[in-house]
């Protein structure tokens, strides 16, 4: 979203949402969104499916890795919740007239870019997927560190959608909220049995997996994430989930005795 | 030849193409998002902008399709080959 675009004039229905919020309204439907605000929450909504759709991709081929059958159960549940956040999500936008079939069927959930690239925050995906789920998994730890950095980061994000002022996002996020901390659940205790055993490759994974999932949490200073927080999408500024979420994997992580 | 156009499938109306586009190529006619051919550079900025990937369509054809005619469209129009 550039300067320009964000500078436009706001349309009637736009400015009239804004005064509702500021005066502690909620938005019940798209019936009551103007042009600005159903592009700034669509592309909330179209991140999380994307990223949800993106994951199970990446994460199903692991479902057979894992060594003990209540680590293929979880895994399988992980991939058959991610999709079913997915498609909460677009049901969501189905709601403007976007057909989810056509958009599926034109966009390829599986492509990763080469494992040693790092994107940062340039756009490398026709999707709109988080950044962080176009590099490639190596390894079930290493896919075990990736779920366990991205889950907080997911968690963080949700419980600013849970508080947002549009009520299809906030329901959405409400629904997701525990699918999300489950798995960065699921990811930190299986990361705690095999600290001793994998201590090498889990501190390697973690050196590739922070800085490409610390961008996730956007930009500083974004242009976006006023926009989000002046139409109650969000309230938090980007720099503060990012320092939660620091504060947070650094915490646990140091718990396992890594040299990171 | 390559025509850049809006899915009418996928697009959600929220006219983030238009205001990106430097060149004024994207209108909305009976909001429907519409490219005129003899503007657009394929610069791509609508691509960047738009939220749901709407923008991000080119089409084959042997004449370019006019604004009013894309405003028209509920799905893209078939390939005739």
């Amino acid at each position: 979203m550039t300067a320009q675009s964000l500078g436009a004039q706001l349309s009637a229905e736009d400015t009239l949402l804004l005064e509702q919020i500021e005066n502690g309204g909620t938005i019940s439907c798209w019936q009551e969104a103007g042009g600005r605000f159903k592009e700034l929450a669509t592309g909330i909504l179209l991140q999380f499916a994307d990223s949800q759709m993106a994951g199970a991709a990446g994460f199903a081929p692991f479902i057979n890795k894992a060594t003990t059958i209540e680590d293929r159960l979880n895994m399988s549940t992980m991939v058959s919740q991610k999709l079913s956040m997915a498609k909460e999500s677009y049901e969501v936008i189905s709601g403007l007239n976007f057909n989810v079939e056509r958009y599926l069927s034109s966009h390829c959930f599986e492509s990763r870019v080469l494992r040693d690239c790092f994107l940062g925050f340039s756009r490398s995906s026709a999707d709109k997927r988080l950044n962080a789920l176009l590099y490639p998994l190596e390894g079930f730890e290493d896919m075990l560190v990736f779920t366990y950095l991205l889950g907080v980061m997911a968690r963080l994000m949700l419980g600013e959608f849970a508080d947002a002022k549009f009520t299809p996002l906030k329901e959405l996020a409400c629904s997701c909220l525990p699918l999300e901390t489950a798995h960065a659940n699921f990811a930190l205790l299986a990361l705690r049995r095999k600290a001793e055993s994998h201590k090498k490759q889990i501190e390697l994974s973690y050196k590739y997996w922070y800085p490409r999932v610390e961008t996730s949490a956007g930009p500083t200073d974004s242009l976006r994430n006023h926009w989000h927080k002046r139409f109650g999408l969000k309230h938090s500024d980007n720099l503060e989930i990012k320092e939660d979420w620091k504060k947070e994997v650094n915490l646990e992580l140091k718990k396992l005795a890594l040299e990171l | 030849m390559r025509q850049h156009v809006t899915d009418p499938e996928i697009c959600i109306g929220c006219s983030a193409c238009e205001l990106a586009c430097p060149l004024k190529a994207i209108k909305s006619i009976l909001g429907r998002y519409c490219v005129d051919a003899s503007i657009c550079e394929g610069c791509g900025k609508c691509i960047e902008e738009c939220p749901t990937s709407a923008a991000d369509c080119f089409i084959e054809v042997a004449e370019p399709y006019s604004q009013d005619q894309q405003s028209q469209w509920t799905s893209l129009p078939l390939i005739e080959t």
